[in-house]
């Protein structure tokens, strides 16, 4: 067990790309980190420096406080696991796990021994001895998993592993995933583009964008409170409401028209012209009759679209007087009013204010 | 009536191409006097034993003052090792420019590849010196060393470790395999398919070789089949006894044996290894 240190970690590539720009955190001993962000922003860079398949441009990565900058791959003491398993195909699944162990030099009967342990965590001692392609692709992931389960290795990197997978297992694996990393209590880094997937597994996240880090925190820290437009855009689903206005008399003009008078406290913040009005789908409520309290705020409009999801119901509207559209998240089977108008309110403390010019929150 | 028309074109085709190689068989079966007063035959005679057993071991009539067996085994030699040692070098060079970086890698990949421009013929001066200033010549060292290098060869194996992810190497870097142990461990086991394939192909291109083995060899010991073939044809206008045309035949026959073996054999892994890609 250990803690993987990151330290303003730059990559440039030859051709000049810049991808990871001064990325700096601490993964502590048994977390899970996981490292958020759209295809292209650096992630999977970032994680490829640390087991050591890039080189480190600027900046230090530390295992246990000794630099690992020059170290090669095989000896940083971590195991990966790859989007497309990147099983030997032509090995049987007892070998592929065996492998690793040969290389080091590990005697066999301790080969044995941790490969038996490693299948029957996984359960895949049935198919020891078959080939990889004779594998279903969650069979596949586990062995991928064993393969880095029997090194017992200091930190486990996991590149998008779940991808492949169609969406019932990918569900079902990532809740293994989290049952075993918990059982086994190994320091991970774990990259994926998937927010769901994301918000599940991670201790913490990290947001990457176009290679910095947007934002550091637990799942619930950067959904309660993203740091920027970019992670509350990210970060949800369905995703949060981002209404794009002006500060206008005590409120927010919306660029597609409309009026909302926000509370003080809002207004006092904003100090920039050009803001962006942030509110979750589920902190709308569906009200017959305003709410009069003063930390309220009402908005009346018409439905536009109703999406059916079973345990939850999406609105999809648009204020009466014109305006950005809102997606409300109802909670179980919506009955609508037969004339379609609504009125919405939600509490001014569930407001999120950011800059549009910078993306920084107000 | 399609399949009427398409077997009858595939019968056609198959009797054109193996009509030669039955008649030059059945022929061989048959006495020279039989040959010379009836002409080709189309059916067996009763000289089968007698005819291949002079040809294979006894030196003298078409085969001069070698025999069959020494020939076979000689082109046999050529065949395996021209084979072999292409499949050795062309993989070994395609290692290094797929999965290591060097300078002018690029280039020397394109220089490999322009050769193919350059075929033996071209260059067989300059070969044959190179090779008699180094001593080889009548050796089997000098009759395969200079040939084994193989653009074509070379071309395959690149693009095949092209198609290799790149993420198996990394797993195995990860896994604490050298580059040595990369190629022997990962690398030769997925190449197997390719490696029948080239093998496939340049042992027969191998074993045909003419011109290198007979400008190479003057030593009647280390005369490959196909030079036999020449020198039976040569024997066959030049002496005043009946020709030994069924001999002549049969060696002819016993110079596609081999081949024809080798294709039999190695097809399966060839064939199995278009169809399955396992990577």
């Amino acid at each position: 067990m250990a803690i993987v240190s990151i330290q303003n970690v730059e990559k440039r590539y030859d051709n000049g790309a810049h991808a990871v720009r001064g990325v700096s955190i601490d993964i502590q001993d048994g977390e899970l980190l996981v490292l958020l962000g759209p295809s292209g922003c650096g992630k999977s860079t970032l994680l490829r420096m640390v087991a050591g398949l890039e080189t480190v441009t600027e900046g230090e990565v530390q295992i246990d406080g000794k630099r690992i900058n020059d170290i090669s791959p095989s000896e940083r003491d971590i195991a990966m696991v790859f989007q497309n398993y990147a099983l030997y195909p032509h090995m049987s699944v007892y070998n592929n796990l065996a492998y690793g162990l040969r290389n080091r030099g590990v005697p066999e009967p301790d080969i044995e021994r941790r490969v038996q342990a490693a299948a029957k965590i996984l359960e895949i001692g049935d198919y020891l001895d078959s080939r990889p392609n004779q594998l279903s692709g969650g069979q596949r992931q586990r062995v991928a998993m064993g393969r880095a389960i029997v090194r017992e290795p200091k930190a486990f990197l996991f590149d998008e592993p779940l991808s492949n997978l169609d969406a019932k297992l990918r569900v079902h694996m990532r809740v293994e995933i989290k049952r075993l990393q918990r059982r086994l209590g190994v320091t991970s880094l774990y990259v994926t583009h998937d927010q769901v997937e994301a918000m599940t597994l991670a201790d913490r996240l990290i947001v990457l964008n176009k290679g910095q880090a947007e934002q550091i925190g637990t799942p619930m820290e950067l959904y309660s409170n993203p740091a920027s437009l970019f992670v509350a855009g990210f970060v949800g689903t369905p995703a949060m409401n981002l209404l794009p206005g002006r500060m206008e008399n005590n409120g927010i003009s919306f660029k597609d028209g409309g009026h909302l008078a926000l509370p003080q406290a809002l207004v006092d913040k904003a100090k920039v012209p050009e803001v962006t009005l942030g509110l979750r789908p589920e902190h709308l409520r569906l009200v017959q009759q305003k709410d009069d309290t003063p930390n309220a705020l009402n908005l009346s409009v018409k439905v536009d679209l109703i999406e059916h999801l079973g345990a939850d119901t999406l609105l999809h509207t648009r204020p009466e007087e014109g305006g950005p559209t809102f997606t409300l998240r109802y909670p179980g089977e919506a009955a609508l009013p037969s004339d379609d108008r609504l009125t919405l309110t939600a509490d001014a403390d569930k407001l999120r204010l950011f800059d549009t010019v910078s993306g920084a929150r107000l | 009536m399609r399949t009427v028309v398409n077997h009858v074109i595939l019968i056609l085709g198959c009797l054109f191409l193996v009509l030669p190689l039955w008649v030059a068989f059945a022929s061989s079966t048959h006495t020279p006097e039989t040959l010379m007063r009836h002409g080709l035959q189309v059916w067996f005679g009763d000289q089968f034993w007698a005819t291949y057993k002079t040809v294979l071991f006894e030196t003298g009539g078409v085969t001069k003052t070698s025999n069959a067996a020494r020939m076979l085994i000689n082109s046999l030699v050529l065949g395996l090792g021209f084979a072999v040692g292409k499949i050795i070098v062309s993989m070994l060079a395609a290692y290094a420019i797929v999965y290591f970086r060097f300078r002018l890698a690029q280039p020397m990949f394109w220089l490999i590849f322009l050769t193919l421009l350059l075929p033996l013929e071209v260059r067989i001066v300059p070969s044959y010196a190179v090779v008699a200033h180094l001593g080889l010549l009548n050796t089997y060292t000098g009759l395969i060393l200079p040939l084994i290098a193989s653009a074509t060869g070379t071309f395959f194996f690149r693009q095949f470790y092209k198609s290799v992810p790149d993420e198996l190497l990394e797993a195995a870097r990860l896994d604490g395999a050298g580059p040595i142990r990369f190629f022997i461990d990962i690398l030769l086991p997925l190449s197997k398919t390719m490696i029948a394939a080239i093998f496939i192909i340049m042992f027969v291109v191998g074993w045909n070789q003419y011109l290198w083995p007979l400008l190479m060899t003057t030593d009647d010991q280390l005369y490959t089949i196909v030079i036999g073939i020449k020198q039976a044809f040569q024997m066959l206008y030049e002496g005043g006894e009946i020709p030994q045309v069924q001999e002549a035949f049969a060696l002819a026959i016993l110079a596609v044996i081999p081949p024809v073996l080798v294709v039999l054999i190695f097809q399966r892994w060839f064939i199995r290894g278009l169809l399955e890609s396992e990577k």
